[in-house]
């Protein structure tokens, strides 16, 4: 335990952890108590439309007379469970994938490391859009097509990471030892390596939440759920005498990710360095 | 007697870019029961990998050209890996050099501890790896406490201690220490150095330890075996070959040792450099640095003599005596 208070003690000196954090956490309450905290139905129609904020309707109303308010703290739900759910698979598989092709190398490290060169190479947005395009666009469907999309940048940290611990001693030991090597892979490699896929994440649900608000904003989002990027497509019409409908959402959508990209900066900063560097002290 | 280790002609080569180095090169050696052999020579003359080989831990780019390993009655070169992964570490097992990077840093030692007992005996209770555990960590003189630490909470004399006792951790009857006190300070050395001696006796160990530091084999071997790339140069009991060497190097690798009862002088090294292992010369391996060179050596490889209990490779014995 004495490393986990270690860890949390090292994260909150670095004021962009504390920041990122804070926000999260604030993100999560609204995602979690939507329900007390919103105070109307999120499709709840009422008979002021497009009115400004005020202290009914503290970010005012869109143009079928909505509360934005309700609405962006609902919508907190759709992208961080988006968030959670694309980089968590992004996470899960790009371990996995760049684990095994890292420390079995040979033939299928060739194959893998060519498959995870040509996904970065395809704009991967577009990919997504088509992906949607056809096969619908449901809310699940556009995680786990976000996530499946995603993992090559993990997979090649996870590689990289696997091929420099599979030559520590600690492999070698665990080896002599008598250890098979699918034991070495999840005891060893997966446990040690995983810091820097770890932070990475963080960065990629910023961006997951990104994507989810951009194909809402095309209109390929789901239809049955309020999202911050339906909100903004919703408002474009009326944007131009009615500001408070998409500037809100908007405002939400970047503090989203950049908290995001301020914990993976803060992981990055706690786990990297000082956990794979034992021998510093 | 019964050797316990029968090394014979061993031969191992790193294939490196269409380049052969020429490790260790027809090396035969025999260690009785209850007897620690100390390996000594420079950086690179091939005692580590030597002793990789014996236990069949050789990285990838090495091969075994030709040789046998007799351990304990096991024919480890011609073994499965299969096989060697059920005996290493039960029967035989090595400690390793650079502790500080050997051990897992995200799991606590005993996690890391009772992985070995666990695997090599399968039926084993809880309680037996606890009590075992305690009793590997008095003989290496450690608090009880280090079992529940995780390795980046230890001193470096603190691992090293560990290594130690993870390597005893099934009570083997071999041990190879490879390196084992290299990077700590003196007065830990001498520490963990008495300690294996204790251990030595207490476990009836038969062992090999490989060092460049003449003063740990002067404690703890009985024999010496004086290497230089890749070849053994000479090999007998340890007070012999530290007062009387047979061969130019290991009379020069003695007094290159810095000595405290002299005034403050130079230190004698031994100029030069080890040679180009991927062209072995014509001659004697060490003739290009060896004071008492002449033609013959450059032109002929001396052949291991024996004399009693003690072999050396070298035309000079004579001269190196006087």
């Amino acid at each position: 335990m004495r490393k986990f208070g270690d860890f949390v003690r090292r994260y909150f000196t670095n004021p962009y952890g504390v920041v990122g954090f804070a926000i999260f956490v604030t993100l999560l309450c609204f995602a979690i108590f939507a329900f007390y905290i919103s105070p109307y139905k999120p499709n709840a129609l009422s008979e002021d439309v497009l009115s400004p904020p005020s202290y009914k309707h503290p970010f005012g109303t869109d143009h079928l007379g909505r509360d934005i308010f309700s609405r962006v703290v609902y919508g907190t739900r759709v992208s961080l469970s988006v968030g959670f759910v694309a980089a968590g698979i992004s996470a899960l598989l790009g371990i996995f994938i760049g684990a095994f092709s890292g420390y079995y190398g040979g033939i299928v490290d060739e194959i893998v490391s060519k498959i995870i060169d040509s996904f970065l190479m395809i704009p991967i947005f577009f990919l997504i859009l088509i992906i949607v395009a056809i096969f619908g666009s449901n809310l699940f469907y556009i995680m786990l097509v976000i996530g499946l999309t995603t993992w090559p940048s993990n997979a090649r940290i996870m590689r990289a990471q696997t091929l420099s611990l599979k030559e520590r001693g600690l492999v070698k030991i665990a080896k002599s030892i008598g250890e098979s090597n699918i034991r070495i892979l999840f005891s060893h490699i997966i446990p040690n390596g995983m810091y820097p896929v770890v932070a990475n994440s963080a960065l990629q649900m910023g961006g997951a939440i990104l994507t989810e608000a951009a194909l809402s904003f095309l209109g390929l989002g789901d239809p049955n759920v309020t999202s911050w990027g339906k909100m903004i497509n919703e408002a474009r019409t009326y944007m131009s005498f009615a500001w408070w409908t998409i500037v809100f959402p908007g405002i939400f959508t970047i503090l989203a990710v950049v908290a995001f990209s301020f914990i993976g900066d803060g992981l990055q900063h706690t786990l990297y360095p000082k956990l794979s560097g034992v021998e510093s002290e | 007697m019964n050797p316990i280790l029968e090394i014979m002609n061993l031969t191992v080569r790193y294939k490196i870019k269409n380049k052969e180095i020429h490790a260790v090169e027809d090396i035969s050696l025999l260690v009785n029961k209850e007897e620690f052999v100390g390996i000594v020579g420079e950086s690179g003359s091939g005692k580590s990998t030597m002793a990789h080989a014996i236990v069949r831990l050789l990285p990838p780019n090495a091969y075994i050209k030709n040789g046998r390993v007799n351990l304990l009655g096991y024919d480890l070169i011609n073994m499965s890996d299969e096989e060697v992964m059920k005996v290493r570490w039960k029967d035989f097992s090595i400690v390793f050099q650079k502790s500080m990077s050997a051990l897992s840093p995200v799991h606590r030692i005993d996690d890391q501890m009772m992985e070995a007992i666990k695997l090599h005996n399968p039926q084993i209770s809880q309680q037996e790896i606890e009590s075992r555990l305690d009793k590997l960590l008095q003989m290496v003189n450690l608090p009880k406490r280090v079992l529940k630490s995780y390795p980046h909470e230890l001193s470096g004399g603190m691992m090293q201690r560990v290594m130690i006792a993870l390597a005893l951790v099934n009570f083997p009857k071999f041990v190879i220490f490879d390196e084992a006190t290299t990077a700590l300070d003196v007065v830990t050395q001498g520490q963990i150095i008495e300690e294996v001696r204790q251990l030595v006796k207490e476990l009836s160990l038969t062992g090999m330890v490989i060092t460049h530091d003449i003063g740990v084999v002067n404690e703890l071997c009985d024999k010496i075996a004086v290497m230089y790339a890749g070849k053994l140069v000479e090999y007998g009991p340890k007070s012999d070959i530290i007062h009387n060497p047979y061969h130019p190097y290991t009379k020069a690798l003695i007094s290159s040792l810095p000595d405290f009862i002299k005034e403050r002088g130079e230190f004698a090294g031994i100029p030069g450099n080890l040679p180009d292992l991927s062209q072995l010369p014509k001659g004697c391996i060490f003739a290009p640095r060896c004071p008492l060179a002449d033609e013959k050596c450059f032109e002929q490889v001396p052949s291991l003599l024996r004399n009693d209990d003690r072999q050396v490779a070298c035309f000079k014995v004579k001269e190196v005596k006087t």
